[in-house]
């Protein structure tokens, strides 16, 4: 764990360098304080920003948040609302990129626009405003560690990130208390307990599958992204890397060909063969497995933390006594641990459009965005206006969950944040979520390592990581599902070191490798 | 006014071209619109097709971008998998065909003997419904339905004392979920534009051959039959040139790992690439070659077709 | 009158009824399933316990649904492209089709051709996008209206059509006195009524279910399809646990209702135009 920490110091050491080399304008800082007029513009400035709708609390121009930032700011934000999160929302990013037509700032979800157009020259590099942006250049110094996942291999940084949202995507394992108390079980805290506790339901329950969990079909690893880590390995991923990296050995390693993943692997099918989770539990839907966890055909799962309010309400409704609870990690096999792997992960932040007419105008009102102050109005509000405090303690008026919250004032919506105090959407959950939060975060494990790529190292990934991958996909589900004896894994590891994971892995060193050397 | 003449009106072109042009200029006109339509939203952009040879970056732009000749080409064809996608995506179409051309034909036919109006309305208007079900909802259904732990096909097998089957997790079972969903949607709907064109065949044909004797059946070998050929066959070749076109997204929605074996197209595979960053010009590639093989087919078969003395597209 | 042909007919008659019934059954049970699941209650819906019977009956998805105000104004809007949009692409395809199906018309194998290479060969999504911003209809009811209103499989089936018509017909239309335009307006297209209808179908119902190229091409949200409303709607369902109130966000629920919302009108109109495919429309022509 220290040489963890040491070497990531390292690396962000020798990242800063690059950094401060980027630097234009060694000058002394800007003025950080807002204009003789209290606001942080004299003049009103009108800037355009393209953000991901959600459904569920589409922007509106009364919104208290945005009257808050014209109030502080002096700025007419003129919000060009996309209706979709996903892919489409990335289509119209690039005809406007490809017409010209690009919004000042544009709210991504995720760095796969940022990764995909900055190279390009689409944005800003904001590494060469830090002297008109003091208040974010502070944060920089102070959040190295963490900002340097949003860098790009060329050095530069093209987007100013946003921090403390990402505990929203926060995963765990739960399970039902009041069926374990029932029948005197105890959560298993190994996997051999695991093993027998599911067993043990199964026997109770002859028509459950007493460990259920939802999975995206056409990447059936990502599940394992959650249970891996507990194992002393990983599941590879696009977003945190396809190679594990090794703090002991400094090695990247592919995690699918390890012995660790093979264990794990073995024992899913023993789950499996023993039906004690569901024959489809590769491609099973959200849809059956949200019937299985209400429904009591299931009781145990991996997800997010929010799905403790989100199962317990109603299944509360249909079983009396019905308690889903956060459960400790369990640790996999010998060679695991019993921390769980970094789920609390997410990229958003703003991109500024480098050909931007008032380019200085947008960088500084980003630089707003980072300063105590709109972190504090951004997250919470204002006493009496859309907080109030209640025993000590902030309360949302009129808002008893964050969809409210969002709904109501805006806050916490796409576009409307940079440095989140999730404290803010804590006040909202149940005591059980909160309980839930507070035992899962001491339990983290660090974040992959995960470098940039140029273009080129890029290509080899989409092509030869590609046909790596997809071998490894398809031979991992049919290991699991028994369609392939595990006694052929020795050869399994072969093919997919023929398909050249050596030369994949080659280009995630060479680009450690060169975030190093930057120093020297 | 004389009917039209080689001559034309005294003191017109004499050019046999232009003079043929001004004998057909309302024909011209009445074309005019679509070719207009043609030229600016399909012609224009037409340039796309050329992203495939180049490493295009839409900030820097099509010029700006540089030339790359046949490397992603190449790309594709050295990947392990080009052939067997191609196979599967070839597969998948021929079948789609094999059993979706022909039962809207069948079904349209069927229907067309009901004699009670709205009986005949009903079933219609019924089973074309399922076309208006986004692929999303489809495959959706089609999951639940055979899902090993709730799905009623496998509980029906647990009744009859047989052993569930996991049918997304063999390979084997993959042709015939799409091809079988996809008969189920698209008959009804399909079964229309044969209906228009059985409303358009004389009445009287029928009567006399009754008169001469004839069954059902025979009337609709002698009758039915050769007066949808002209439109059977059009539908046809226009379905034999989309042979490749298998949707994306209804195969990306069914398809998993396990099942890639036969379940993997080329639009999916593509699709997955480009998950990792936009690979348009890798995209792009695959496509054209895509458009090639299938020019190339539907010219095979519109010869084929010319050849037996039926209509040809052109 | 024709001669009734008897018990010969009758297993036939059975056969095509049993079929047809298997066939209304097959299509209609996950309509009346969907329909079920739509107005039942969310949480009896995410227990798996609502079948062809719906339980606890509620339209709280239907209000949720329809309470977006961005509803009634994308519905106007899809209901003017749709009509818009049909009639120009009827009218369009008509008189390129006929123009076509005349073989003898100049250059006709170099149109015909023009028109087939582009099933296959086309820009692409950017290419095509940049083209229609170059004619200045980004975020207009043109690119909405425009860039649709051909599509080669309906024009090459129209042609087959015309290419079917009674060749008589038209020479005694030029016999007096009418030219190409007036034999396509007077006595084609009033015979044609059962391929004007259809084609006329598939291009409205296209139309009606346009998502992407309106979502891609238009940024002012007055001027939104229904399906780009309906689309975002869906994605409430995904994150959702409580939304509005008391009614638990079900995806499934959601979805169901979105469907139905979406193809109601369609449902509703449809059997205005079955008239046309009725036998018989031809009758009238020959003996005249």
């Amino acid at each position: 764990m220290k040489r963890a920490i040491w070497i990531s110091a390292a690396v962000l050491l020798s990242a800063s360098i690059v950094w401060a080399g980027g630097n234009k304008e060694g000058k002394s800082p800007a003025v950080s304080a807002p204009a003789a007029t209290g606001k942080w513009f004299d003049k009103p400035v009108t800037i355009s920003m393209m953000i991901p709708s959600h459904p569920s609390w589409p922007y509106q121009k009364d919104w208290y948040v945005a009257k808050m930032v014209k109030e502080q700011t002096n700025v007419d934000l003129k919000v060009i609302d996309v209706l979709d999160q996903s892919s489409a929302f990335d289509d119209k990013v690039t005809v406007s990129v490809a017409s010209g037509d690009v919004a000042d700032i544009i709210f991504p979800i995720g760095l796969a626009i940022q990764k995909r157009f900055g190279e390009q020259g689409v944005f800003a590099n904001v590494l060469d405003y830090t002297a008109k942006t003091p208040n974010f250049k502070k944060w920089l110094d102070a959040n190295k560690n963490y900002a340097i996942k949003f860098m790009s291999a060329d050095g530069k940084l093209y987007q100013y990130p946003a921090k403390g949202i990402e505990e929203t995507n926060r995963r765990i394992w739960m399970y039902r208390k009041d069926v374990f108390e029932k029948n005197g079980l105890k959560p298993p805290r190994t996997s051999d307990e695991l093993l027998s506790v599911l067993r043990k339901l199964k026997e109770l329950y002859p028509s459950s599958y007493p460990y259920a969990f939802r999975n995206n079909a056409n990447d059936p690893m990502q599940f394992m992204l959650m249970i891996a880590p507990s194992w002393g390995t990983d599941a590879p991923s696009a977003t945190t890397g396809e190679f594990r990296y090794d703090w002991a050995t400094k090695e990247y390693v592919f995690g699918p060909t390890e012995d660790a993943f093979r264990d794990m692997i073995a024992f899913y099918h023993t789950l499996y063969a023993e039906k004690l989770i569901p024959p489809n539990c590769l491609t099973m839907t959200a849809t059956e497995w949200q019937t299985m966890m209400t429904g009591s055909q299931s009781f145990m799962t991996v997800d997010y933390i929010g799905r403790i309010d989100f199962f317990n309400v109603p299944g509360r409704k249909v079983t009396p006594g019905y308690d889903l609870q956060y459960m400790p990690s369990v640790k996999g096999g010998s060679k695991g641990t019993d921390k769980f792997a970094a789920s609390a992960l997410g990229w958003y932040g703003f991109l500024p459009f480098s050909k931007s007419a008032h380019l200085d105008d947008v960088v500084k009102f980003c630089d707003w965005w980072y300063t105590p102050k709109a972190s504090e109005l951004s997250s919470w509000g204002e006493e009496g206006k859309t907080y109030s405090v209640v025993d000590g303690k902030r309360r949302f008026i009129d808002a008893p969950a964050v969809e409210n919250v969002r709904n109501k004032y805006g806050l916490s919506t796409n576009g409307f944040y940079i440095l989140f105090d999730y404290q803010a959407h804590i006040s909202t959950f149940s005591p059980e979520l909160q309980s839930a939060y507070a035992q899962s975060m001491p339990m983290d494990l660090p974040e992959n390592l995960c470098p940039p790529f140029t273009p080129a190292e890029q290509e080899i990934i989409n092509l030869t990581g590609a046909n790596v991958m997809r071998h490894a996909q398809q031979q991992i589900s049919r290991f699991l599902l028994g369609n392939r004896p595990l006694s052929e894994w020795g050869q399994y590891v072969k093919e997919v070191q023929d398909l050249g994971v050596e030369k994949f892995r080659t280009v995630y060193t060479q680009a450690l490798a060169r975030i190093l050397n930057a120093s020297k | 006014m004389t009917a039209a003449s080689a001559h034309g009106v005294p003191g017109g072109p004499a050019h046999p071209l232009l003079r043929r042009i001004r004998k057909d200029r309302y024909l011209l006109l009445l074309l005019l619109p679509c070719v207009a339509f043609y030229v600016l939203f399909r012609y224009l952009p037409i340039w796309g097709i050329l992203i495939s040879f180049k490493d295009y970056k839409p900030f820097v732009g099509f010029s700006g971008s540089p030339w790359v000749g046949l490397k992603h080409y190449r790309n594709f064809f050295s990947v392990p998998e080009a052939w067997p996608l191609v196979r599967n995506t070839f597969l998948l179409g021929l079948y789609s065909i094999l059993w979706s051309f022909p039962t809207p034909i069948l079904f349209a036919l069927v229907l067309n003997e009901v004699r009670d109006v709205r009986f005949k309305k009903t079933v219609q208007t019924i089973t074309y419904m399922p076309h208006f079900l986004s692929m999303v909802i489809v495959t959706g259904m089609v999951i639940s339905f055979l899902s090993p732990v709730r799905g009623p096909l496998n509980g029906l097998l647990k009744s009859l004392g047989r052993p569930e089957i996991n049918f997304f997790a063999d390979p084997k079972y993959f042709r015939t979920i799409y091809i079988a969903s996809g008969v189920w949607q698209d008959t009804g709907w399909g079964a229309i534009i044969y209906l228009a064109a059985l409303s358009g065949i004389n009445p009287e044909l029928y009567e006399s051959a009754v008169i001469d004797g004839a069954n059902k059946m025979r009337q609709i070998v002698s009758i039915t039959l050769p007066m949808l050929i002209p439109t059977i066959t059009m539908l046809l070749l226009l379905r034999v040139g989309n042979v490749l076109d298998v949707g994306f997204e209804k195969v990306y929605l069914l398809q998993n790992p396990v099942i890639y074996e036969t379940a993997d197209v080329l639009s999916t595979y593509v699709y997955r690439q480009g998950i990792r960053g936009a690979q348009y010009s890798f995209a792009s590639a695959i496509g054209t070659f895509n458009s090639v093989v299938s020019l190339v087919i539907l010219l095979l078969a519109n010869f084929a077709s010319r050849r037996l003395g039926e209509t040809s597209l052109w | 009158m024709a001669v009734q042909v008897r018990s010969r007919i009758s297993a036939f008659t059975v056969l095509k009824v049993l079929f047809l019934l298997a066939a209304v059954v097959a299509t209609l049970y996950p309509l009346l399933y969907m329909l079920s699941i739509s107005i039942s209650d969310t949480t009896q819906v995410l227990l798996g316990k609502v079948g062809l019977i719906p339980k606890g009956v509620n339209l709280s998805m239907y209000r949720f649904v329809l309470r977006d105000q961005r509803i009634f104004t994308s519905y106007r809007n899809t209901i003017f492209y749709v009509l818009v949009g049909t009639a120009l692409s009827l009218v369009v395809t008509a008189a390129a089709a006929f123009s076509l199906s005349k073989r003898r018309v100049v250059f006709h194998r170099f149109f015909t051709i023009l028109v087939v290479v582009t099933m296959f060969f086309g820009g692409g999504m950017i290419p095509t996008y940049l083209t229609i911003r170059g004619l200045g209809m980004i975020d207009t009811i043109w690119a909405v209206l425009l860039p649709s209103a051909v599509s080669t499989y309906n024009l090459l089936v129209m042609r087959t059509f015309f290419d079917g018509f009674p060749k008589e017909i038209e020479e005694s239309g030029q016999l007096d006195g009418l030219n190409d335009v007036g034999i396509l307006t007077r006595l084609v297209l009033p015979s044609s009524q059962a391929v004007l209808a259809s084609i006329g179908l598939f291009y409205a119902v296209s139309r009606w279910n346009a998502y992407f190229d309106p979502f891609l091409y238009l940024n002012t949200p007055d001027l939104f399809p229904l399906q780009i409303i309906l689309r975002d709607i869906l994605q409430a369902g995904q994150t959702n646990v409580v939304g509005g109130g008391d009614t638990l966000m079900v995806e499934e629920s959601l979805r169901y209702t979105a469907v139905i919302v979406s193809i109601l009108p369609i449902i509703v109109v449809y059997p205005f135009l079955q008239k046309y495919f009725v036998k018989g429309v031809m009758l009238g022509a020959v003996k005249g």
